[in-house]
């Protein structure tokens, strides 16, 4: 019994040294920075959209988004997956790619299932993460 | 006393492991070429507007940004003008921050006749703004009296 009671704060330093080994390696890269900006020379990356535009299926009023096109640059060259998500008050429709970025912007086109164009616009948002 | 100092020693052993332990995880070894670059504006979006207002309903096309270096200097909006006759237009574009304040605004009114596609160039926002401090675009467009 004693022998039991004497290896208990071992058993628990086990427990608790495998717990915060578990804990430490789950880092991911988000979480990088949270090391300090001081611990490594990790790229940090600002999105640029130069351009929004959309192409609708007739000049009516009542007329529908189908697709358009984003020019898209961003400060760290590589490759990222685009997100772009074209939202009226009629719904949400969103086109993902993956593309080379780089400072030079470069023009994504794509193409939706038709989202009435309603009053009072539509709104283009444009994400890259890194692929 | 024998048992005191064994449990002594098996407390000092554990609270070393531990400690051992916290260093060998954090050491992991992570070469920063492995890890991806860190968003700090992963994101930009653009509001292009579209008017329901008898007497004026235009709807913005395209938007297009001028930027020398990293400042905006210009903008160009392509809309479709819908209500026929000749009147003046207001284009205005609003440069948003990451909390949706106003940073930078540039307009541009002209004269326009009949329907169709038609451009607005604004040739200078007020102030001048980096594109990275840009978060989100607004174009409005807005039939008036005069400029």
């Amino acid at each position: 019994m004693l022998r039991v009671r004497q290896f208990l704060p071992l058993f628990l330093a086990l427990l608790i040294s495998s717990a915060a080994y578990a804990a430490a390696l789950t880092l991911t890269s988000s979480s990088v920075d949270q090391l300090g900006m001081g611990e490594g020379n990790v790229d940090r990356y600002y999105v640029r959209v130069l351009s929004a535009s959309i192409t609708v299926n007739s000049n009516a009023f009542n007329n529908q988004i189908t697709g358009g096109s984003v020019t898209v640059a961003s400060t760290v060259p590589g490759t990222y997956v685009v997100t772009i998500t074209v939202t009226t008050s009629a719904g949400t429709r969103t086109y993902t790619t993956t593309t080379t970025l780089s400072t030079t912007p470069a023009t994504i086109t794509f193409t939706i299932t038709p989202l009435s164009y309603t009053d009072p616009g539509v709104t283009i948002s444009v994400r890259a993460d890194p692929a | 006393m024998r048992w005191i100092a064994a449990l002594l020693l098996i407390f000092s052993i554990s609270v070393t492991f531990i400690i051992f332990s916290f260093i060998a995880a954090y050491s992991v070894y992570l070469p920063v070429a492995a890890v991806d670059a860190l968003a700090v504006k992963p994101e930009m979006s653009y509001s292009l507007g579209k008017n329901d207002v008898a007497g004026d309903r235009n709807e913005v096309r395209s938007v297009d940004l001028s930027v020398s270096g990293s400042t905006v200097t210009g903008a160009t909006v392509r809309f479709y003008k819908r209500t026929p006759g000749n009147y003046i237009v207001r284009t205005t574009v609003t440069l948003l921050d990451g909390n949706g304040n106003t940073i930078s605004t540039g307009t541009a009114c002209n004269f326009y006749t009949g329907t169709g596609t038609r451009t607005a160039t604004i040739t200078s926002f007020t102030p001048p703004v980096s594109i990275d401090s840009v978060y989100r675009v607004n174009v409005v467009i807005q039939r008036v009296g005069s400029c």
